[in-house]
């Protein structure tokens, strides 16, 4: 049987454009046999012409549902499905519309509307306010550097990274567009107009961004098993509290009875994460593991002389990931007085480290320049050495080496460090990185 | 602009009401509106069910029986003083109409 198939992933406030897309359908002689995952409309021929209608979901008791639902059967509404935020009814071609009073549809449509703004705003706000901390902290000697060892010791800190800026971007994208369709509905209740229906382009870059939008939080859980199944995290724990949100969401959906198809699919992203991890990272795990990269540049000095390396708690500190690894270390003067307090720490951090260095290994090229673009704020490129940057700290200066995958910083607080020191690291890391 | 609590009644309101002069259930009640009419107002299942709450709820209607799942409904006194406020101002809307194009004609 030939089908058809519509992307399905309309967000709450362009209900007339996924309407609009279902009677397109209809009226080309296709209709609606399901919508696979809430993602795809999947269309069959259609052997009498129908209309469909969505209307929002209500939360009211199942009696009143229920006297609805059949006052609808009547007028010649089936009702075909339940969607994350409406019903779908179908009805034969020429019925009339379910819903015929443009101030009472706006009502609804504001309450709705309203309700996931209340939510939405506050959520939004906090997304985009991490980022800013973020970008103000990256402004720090440390704030980029703390990150990207986080993003080299779990796959999920590396995943919400690099996607907290869109998730920022899309929650004030969806916040306009909401504010935007209340404003129209509003508008055409008081001229007593029809509802407005955006346009098809408009409406598919809309389903497009949500689709991007779920995606992405798929990314997140798919980093987490990842963490799991390489046992970057403890898999058993870290799989109980993935479960722990699922069954607190299945719960939640449950007493709230309606308006919970978006509350069950996050429980059961949750559910599939647990389990996915924590198979992966009882029966996988020893395959997993040998896809983590090598921690980089393990052997290398930064201080001419120096044959020992000290750090808080080990030679040096590594962290590795399938895509992004580190290692971190603090060299000392050669005859092993500092004078700088090296082993003054406070909550474990150390302080006073007169040469720090931090090297990273990406899996590809374009992550290792991300990571250095993340870093080389306000520092300076070095005339005659691409992939070189440098900049004068309070104390001394900071340097910034990028070749290939390798990434390398370093925090010198001794007597600056010379041409021949530069090219000494660099022919380091060219012999690394073959 | 919202209309405030009943002051005033939309077409589909009025027709909704006038209804109900008889007991009816919801589909009865879009069935007559679309005699009465001839088919020039339909009110949508949805916007009656609304209305029926709403109307139910101001006192204008009063449910009176469920009958093989249909739920029915009649006007109430205070049902029949909206609706006669409602044509009286229709009327008058009317008269005043016809006296100014009356006066413009003449």
């Amino acid at each position: 049987m030939k089908r058809r198939f519509s992307l399905f992933t309309y967000p709450v406030m362009d209900m007339k454009a996924a309407e609009a897309e279902l009677n397109r359908r209809a009226a080309k002689g296709w209709r609606l046999e399901k919508i696979w995952m809430g993602l795809l409309a999947v269309f069959v021929p259609a052997h009498v012409p129908v209309r469909y209608c969505l209307d929002w979901c209500d939360n009211v008791k199942d009696t009143e549902r229920m006297d609805y639902k059949e006052l609808l059967a009547q007028a010649g509404w089936e009702h075909r499905m339940e969607l994350p935020y409406w019903n779908l009814y179908e009805a034969p071609a020429g019925t009339a519309p379910i819903q015929t009073d443009g101030e009472l549809e706006y009502q609804r449509f504001r309450d709705k509307v309203m309700r996931r703004m209340v939510k939405g705003i506050p959520l939004t706000l906090l997304v985009v306010g991490i980022q800013l901390l973020n970008i103000i902290a990256q402004s720090g000697e440390f704030g980029a550097m703390s990150a990207l060892m986080w993003a080299s010791t779990l796959h999920m800190m590396l995943a919400l990274l690099l996607l907290l800026p869109l998730w920022g971007l899309g929650g004030l994208a969806w916040l306009g567009r909401m504010a935007l369709r209340l404003h129209q509905w509003r508008q055409a209740a008081r001229e007593d107009g029809p509802t407005p229906v955006p346009g098809r382009w408009s409406g598919l870059a809309a389903a497009l961004l949500t689709l991007a939008g779920w995606l992405s939080v798929v990314l997140v859980c798919a980093a987490a098993v990842w963490d799991m199944t390489t046992n970057c995290v403890p898999t058993l724990p870290f799989a109980g509290v993935f479960l722990l949100c699922a069954g607190i969401l299945f719960a939640r959906s449950l007493w709230e009875q309606h308006q919970t198809k978006f509350v069950r699919r996050m429980a059961s992203l949750c559910l599939a994460t647990a389990l996915c991890g924590g198979a992966g990272g009882m029966v996988f795990f020893r395959q997993a593991e040998a896809t983590l990269l090598e921690p980089p540049l393990s052997d290398l000095h930064l201080l001419p002389g120096v044959t020992e390396v000290w750090t808080m708690w080990e030679e040096r500190s590594h962290a590795a990931t399938s895509l992004l690894s580190c290692t971190d270390w603090d060299e000392l003067e050669p005859d092993g007085e500092t004078g700088f307090g090296i082993h003054e720490t406070v909550l474990g951090v150390r302080m006073d480290a007169p040469v720090r260095g931090t090297a990273w290994r990406a899996r590809w090229p374009w992550m290792a320049e991300w990571a250095a673009s993340l870093q080389r704020g306000g520092m300076e490129p070095v005339e005659g050495y691409p992939g070189v940057w440098r900049r004068e700290t309070r104390k001394g200066e900071l340097w910034l080496l990028r070749r290939d995958t390798l990434v390398l910083r370093v925090k010198n607080d001794l007597e600056p460090l010379d041409e021949d020191w530069l090219a000494d690291m660099l022919a380091q890391m060219e012999e690394e990185g073959r | 602009m919202a209309r405030k609590k009943l002051e005033t009644l939309t077409e589909q309101m009025f027709y909704v009401l006038l209804s109900l002069r008889r007991e009816r259930h919801g589909y009865g009640i879009m069935q007559a509106i679309t005699e009465m009419t001839g088919g020039r107002v339909s009110v949508g299942a949805g916007t009656l069910y609304a209305l029926l709450e709403r109307f139910e709820k101001d006192g204008l209607i009063r449910f009176t029986r469920t009958e093989e799942n249909r739920k029915y409904y009649q006007m109430t006194e205070a049902g029949e003083q909206a609706l006669e406020a409602e044509y009286q101002r229709i009327r008058q809307q009317a008269a005043d109409w016809e006296r100014i194009m009356k006066e413009e004609k003449s």
